[in-house]
């Protein structure tokens, strides 16, 4: 998918990423588009400005939430999908990219330094998907580099494309994680439009994972249809011919969830989406999800199949779920964010000791305050 | 015509008939009663004509314009005067003839139901949409916003009864978008209910959302939904409307909400068989997400307070509220 218009912000000019946008627009301004779908079509390269670092902005207390970092120099995407909450978000809907590593890696150093203790696990997903364009993929090879010199720090790209030859033959010492979203073939057709099918999306997984990346596997959102329980058995066992648990760094596990104001977007934006009739119900962060003794079903299914498959080694967490949720589906729930955020650390430093090479302090991870 | 001539205008005795009042919005009113209509009536069966109507001169047009005036001109035909005294004005650019129309409404459009007739009369009548927007919007204390606009005309364009029933209602400007996004057959439906059933605003609002979203979610018609036996079992029943009201609602309500009806079932067949007669309220939170029952009780006397703690250790009580608590 190729950019109707790339607008280059003056002071990269010389930036060796802007090197392959020769013809661009120069423009101090952003193009400052406000309809979504077109802003996805048009390319603003910028530099740096503010911080661009920070925690998840979806952490809330009440629930338990994996506390991921997230570096936000990507905002819009080029893909459709149906429950993306980007269409209630953005102001200015123009597909930018902060093209300025050096900036965004100092910004990072400054921080986590501040933390030696801690492992980070930084995505790059915040505000769209980390591979979704070939300028972007050579911004995520970019990043790769880098975060191979760092001690604490994990890179995490997930996507829903195939594009993954930018990250093939990297030197990323394991601290890249390379993930993808993943539901069945019928929900990629009708509410993941213009992303990877699922096919794509394993070969490339699997190229990956010969590279040696550790993979990443998002089963989020989970989508309620007829037959959901048979098409996510099958998923699990595709992906699993792809890869092997081993390669496999954490799974998590959620479902369709939104704001309510999203539902009127999101049926006039895709009036032949149906996701928005399901049975839903508002929960404490002001977000729609299916009710509980339903996305309890979900995820016990996701378990057991991750059991048949002999994948229930890989560290599997729930994404924005209660404890009573996790009770019910695990047995058992984390007591913090900052447990929860321990109990990663600890699994990948255990399975992947070159991403996380010391063991994490858990006493430091309990005090973590949110 | 008769033309007198004045220093300052030309007022001319006119035939009622003569005149053009393709710009009369009033009308359009009709049902939508507004404050002013019924006493403007009034004082003309009273005192008769008292002020000249306003009209302008529009090129290759014979008759004037009127601006100012429909209802003495409709009160003139009714009542068979044979002219009428209006004052022409000289010609006026599109932005000040709709000014002066929305000027002269505007106290008038109380509503938002009226607000969006109006303008979707001057969209009608040939009004550029920039003027619209730019100059007609901030009068009625609108955004100048296009996308507003357009908001507005879906609104005009909902069904008849249904605009009166939200113009009564005084509905919101939220409201009446989201209505405007239902099918239309589904809102002439629901709109028809009334008197069979007791529709108020919210119950509206209720029975659109839900019927639509199980009609999306069932790929059913407006027509099957209505044709099932218990749709019409509950309709046709020989009862009063708000009975039938309830158990419209209960049952679009089950139907859209399937998972949280059977859990609540459950609940409160425990909350019968074990607290019916117990001196305390027991209340779980409705959306099932959290795992908590609230027990409250209140006590006027010692011995009341010892037969709430009594209740309160009995082996039932904790028996139910274990019972309750595992179907969270
Ligand atoms: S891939 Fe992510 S960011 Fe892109 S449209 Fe889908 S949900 Fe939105």
């Amino acid at each position: 998918m190729k950019p109707k218009s790339v607008t280059l912000h003056p002071d990269l000019i010389r930036h060796p990423f802007s090197q392959n946008f020769k013809g661009a627009r120069v423009s101090k301004k952003s193009p400052m588009l406000t309809d979504y779908r077109q802003g996805k079509r048009h390319l603003f390269i910028s530099p740096k400005k503010g911080d661009i670092f920070h925690i998840c902005a979806s952490l809330d207390t009440r629930y338990i939430c994996c506390s991921t970092h997230v570096i936000s120099h990507i905002s819009n995407c080029p893909f459709e999908c149906t429950y993306c909450f980007l269409q209630n978000y953005l102001t200015d809907t123009t597909l930018t990219v902060v093209a300025d590593t050096k900036a965004i890696m100092a910004e990072i150093k400054d921080k986590v330094a501040k933390q030696p203790w801690r492992f980070f696990r930084i995505g790059t997903w915040e505000l769209g998907d980390s591979l979704a364009l070939p300028p972007l993929n050579q911004m995520a090879a970019a990043l790769v580099k880098e975060f191979a010199l760092t001690k604490n720090c994990v890179l995490k790209l997930r996507t829903k494309s195939s594009a993954v030859e930018p990250l093939m033959d990297l030197d990323h010492q394991g601290k890249t994680v390379v993930s993808w979203t993943l539901n069945p073939p019928e929900i990629i057709a009708k509410e993941e439009i213009a992303t990877a099918p699922l096919e794509k999306r394993l070969m490339a997984m699997e190229k990956v994972a010969r590279c040696g990346y550790p993979i990443g596997l998002h089963f989020d959102p989970m989508i309620l249809f007829n037959g959901w329980q048979n098409a996510y058995e099958g998923l699990i066992k595709m992906v699993f011919s792809a890869v092997r648990p081993k390669d496999v760094i954490w799974i998590s596990v959620g479902s369709l969830r939104f704001n309510p104001e999203m539902k009127k977007k999101i049926e006039n934006n895709y009036p032949s989406s149906k996701i928005t009739a399901q049975e839903l119900v508002l929960g404490d962060d002001n977000k729609f999800r299916y009710p509980r003794p339903v996305r309890q079903d979900m995820y016990s299914l996701i378990l057991d199949c991750l059991k048949n498959v002999g994948a229930d080694q890989c560290f599997t967490y729930l994404c924005m779920e209660r404890w009573n949720v996790w009770e019910r589906v695990f047995g058992r729930y984390p007591v913090s964010i900052g447990h929860l955020d321990y109990l990663i650390a600890r699994s990948v430093h255990k399975r992947f000791p070159k991403t996380c090479p010391t063991m994490p302090p858990k006493g430091k991870y309990m005090a973590l305050s949110y | 015509m008769e033309r007198i001539s004045l220093a300052c205008e030309k007022i001319s005795l006119i035939s009622p008939g003569e005149l053009d009042t393709s710009l009369d919005f009033s009308s359009k009113l009709n049902p939508f009663k507004t404050k002013d209509q019924e006493l403007l009536l009034q004082g003309l069966e009273r005192s008769g004509i008292l002020s000249p109507i306003l009209s302008i001169k529009k090129t290759g047009n014979p008759n004037p314009l009127v601006i100012d005036g429909f209802k003495r001109i409709k009160w003139a035909l009714s009542s068979k005067i044979d002219t009428v005294c209006v004052i022409t004005l000289p010609q006026m650019e599109e932005e000040e003839l709709v000014v002066f129309l929305t000027t002269k409404y505007a106290p008038t459009l109380d509503t938002c139901v009226v607000r969006a007739l109006f303008l979707y009369f001057l969209v009608e009548k040939s009004f550029k949409h920039k003027t619209i927007v730019e100059k007609v919007m901030p009068i009625l204390g609108l955004e100048p916003h296009k996308g507003l606009l357009e908001r507005y005309l879906k609104i005009a364009g909902l069904p008849h009864k249904l605009l009166l029933f939200c113009h009564e209602k005084d509905f919101s400007l939220k409201r009446c978008i989201n209505l405007s996004y239902k099918p239309r057959r589904l809102l002439e439906t629901i709109i028809g209910l009334n008197g069979i059933i007791s529709l108020s605003a919210s119950l509206l609002q209720e029975l659109c959302d839900n019927i639509h979203d199980i009609l999306r979610r069932d790929d059913m018609d407006v027509e099957a939904f209505f044709e099932l036996k218990q749709v019409r079992d509950i309709l046709g029943m020989e009862k009063d409307p708000s009975t039938k009201t309830r158990l419209l609602r209960r049952f679009v309500w089950q139907m859209r909400y399937p998972v949280l009806s059977s859990v609540h079932a459950q609940i409160e067949e425990i909350e019968k068989r074990h607290f019916s007669n117990m001196p305390f309220c027991i209340k779980w939170d409705r959306s099932l997400e959290n795992r908590k029952i609230t027990i409250t009780g209140s006590v006027s006397s010692p011995n009341e307070l010892d037969s709430l703690i009594d209740a309160l250790s009995d082996k039932g009580t904790k028996e139910g509220i274990n019972k309750m608590l595992a179907r969270f």
